[in-house]
């Protein structure tokens, strides 16, 4: 019984690589898309309506960036009917106007839109105009996205995050030179 | 009662009799006061609705008159909740003339004017209900004018469509001779008459078989004894009859009742006007959604549309440290671009003059790369600074 049920345990282990392998494979191969231009993510801004377009600045060299980037593309799909999500290269030249723009100033830092319009997070953090930094956990990505979506439904340009405070990365904002 | 009695300034409340709401459909002992619960006033506005929607049909009538054929006068009966009375159609030819003549009479309005004095708070809706004269009049023109044009032609149908099966065939025969139809419509129907003549040639034509009838009955054409002989013969492969089976006139497809081609039209107008967008139109960027959902449109169908989506442009964004409207922001962002720009422009003058001169160059390219990358450089430095630290 002792050999049969190791068996058991390397073939249940063998096969549970396997599927990780698959879902790594399939997800990889939809990847989101990564914008290096200013045209591109005007683009992508137009062209998403009536959904929450959710865009992440950051760079893959950066450890916190990749692991948001993971929780992202695996949540992608979930969220594909109410919300589109691509990623923005931050070292690119052409989308400095972008980084100056929405003052983002910490890596990863994720900004969300509805239909052309900018919408604010109230996360209990400085800043409302972007999330900054990872999530915990998919779940929580799909409920804020969710909840941006709700008050955007309602015509509401703020909303209040639904995460407890400890899920949200704290920073510290620095003004200019103070 | 007995508990507002107990209290010892207001007075006993009059005991009113039970009395029957024709609009909530119970007694109440409310008195007058009933007519101003909220319950009652909802279930008001629902009777109502109800009774303007059939008046809706009259009013389709007023307005495009068509011939009432007698199988259809059971249909076109209206109840006049006002007047409490049934309006049918007995004997008219014109669809909802009866109804129509009822609603345009003064005591109709009357009765409109008692109904709403005892159910309704409101008095407004009145006209509603009422058909004016001058509506009458246009109408009553319409028909005559419809009615000259389809004189014979109308006539043939109604006597067509009548459910004496026995005269089918001979309308179809004798369409065209109207002095056949008129007497008889006038008196109505009456079966066998149109056979007179078919039956008179044929009577003789019976008498004189007849003598014969010992003799051979195989020499009789079909169907002629003591009888006429219908034009049953060229008719009935055309349309078939009781015995082949064929649906009865009344039934058949392309006669159509008039009520199902008004429900149709109407169902067809009502369908591109209802605009089935589920969305709020509250919500975020509605108007923008709207006008790009057009925009994409328009480039599918392969319509040139102005690309509006220049170099410069810029989303809706509210800054971290702006105060004010988003519009304020992005004005605020342009000026420091432009500023940046002119700075750095004048820098690159100032560079290429002072070329030659070695120590002012070197200490203006010293100052040259803070100047000219603006976005790092305060903020990203202090962050850094704070990194170190």
């Amino acid at each position: 019984k002792k050999s049969s049920s190791r068996f058991h345990s390397v073939w249940g282990l063998y096969i549970l690589k396997r599927q990780i392998r698959n879902h790594r494979e399939k997800m990889e191969s939809v990847l989101l898309p990564t914008l290096t231009k200013k045209e591109e993510i005007d683009r992508i801004i137009n062209n998403t309506i009536d959904k929450v377009l959710v865009l992440r600045f950051g760079r893959i060299s950066d450890e916190n960036c990749l692991l948001l980037d993971d929780i992202l593309e695996k949540s992608a799909r979930d969220v594909s009917k109410f919300a589109t999500v691509a990623l923005v290269d931050v070292d690119s030249d052409q989308v400095q106007v972008y980084v100056n723009y929405f003052d983002i100033t910490l890596f990863p830092s994720t900004v969300f839109f509805f239909n052309a319009h900018h919408m604010k997070l109230d996360s209990g953090t400085a800043d409302h105009t972007k999330w900054v930094g990872k999530f915990h956990e998919k779940q929580d990505f799909i409920d804020v996205v969710e909840v941006i979506f709700r008050g955007a439904m309602k015509g509401k340009l703020i909303v209040h995050c639904p995460l407890p405070p400890e899920r949200i990365p704290k920073y510290q904002l620095l003004y200019k030179d103070v | 009662m007995e508990e507002k009695n107990t209290k010892a300034k207001k007075k006993p409340s009059k005991k009113n009799e039970f009395d029957f709401c024709k609009v909530c459909r119970f007694h109440h002992d409310h008195g007058p006061r009933h007519k101003y619960f909220p319950r009652h006033k909802e279930l008001l506005s629902a009777f109502l609705n109800r009774f303007r929607s059939k008046i809706a049909d009259v009013r389709f009538f007023l307005k495009n008159p068509s011939f009432l054929r007698p199988q259809e006068e059971s249909q076109n009966r209206v109840w006049c909740v006002f007047c409490d009375e049934d309006i049918v159609e007995l004997g008219s030819s014109f669809a909802c003339s009866k109804a129509i003549n009822h609603f345009a009479s003064s005591e109709h309005h009357k009765n409109i004017k008692q109904f709403l004095w005892k159910h309704g708070p409101s008095m407004d809706c009145v006209d509603d209900f009422k058909i004016s004269d001058a509506d009458v009049a246009k109408w009553v023109r319409k028909c005559t004018a419809l009615g000259n044009k389809d004189a014979s032609s109308c006539t043939g149908q109604l006597s067509r469509t009548s459910s004496d099966i026995h005269n089918k065939f001979e309308f179809e025969r004798t369409e065209k001779e109207t002095h056949f139809f008129n007497p008889n419509y006038l008196n109505d129907v009456k079966p066998l008459l149109y056979n007179t003549n078919e039956y008179q040639i044929s009577h003789s034509g019976v008498t004189h078989y007849g003598s014969h009838l010992n003799v051979d009955a195989s020499q009789l054409p079909p169907g002629v004894i003591g009888m006429t002989s219908n034009s049953s013969s060229h008719s009935g492969d055309s349309s078939g009859n009781v015995h082949s089976g064929a649906p009865p006139p009344w039934l058949t497809p392309n006669d159509g009742n008039i009520f199902n081609q008004s429900e149709i039209t109407r169902v067809q107008e009502k369908i591109p006007v209802k605009t089935t967008s589920k969305l709020n139109p509250h919500r975020v960027g509605a108007a923008w959604a709207e006008r790009r959902k057009i925009e994409m449109e328009m480039e599918k169908r392969g319509e040139a549309v102005n690309s509006n989506t220049d170099a410069d442009w810029l989303p809706n964004f509210g800054r971290v440290w702006q105060s004010g409207t988003r519009k304020d922001s992005r004005k605020e962002f342009e000026k420091e671009k432009r500023k940046l720009v002119v700075a750095a422009e004048s820098i690159s003058m100032e560079s290429q003059e002072r070329k030659l001169v070695k120590t002012e160059s070197v200490s203006m390219e010293s100052e040259e790369p803070v100047q000219i990358q603006p976005y790092v450089s305060k903020r990203a430095v202090c962050f850094a600074f704070t990194i170190l630290n």
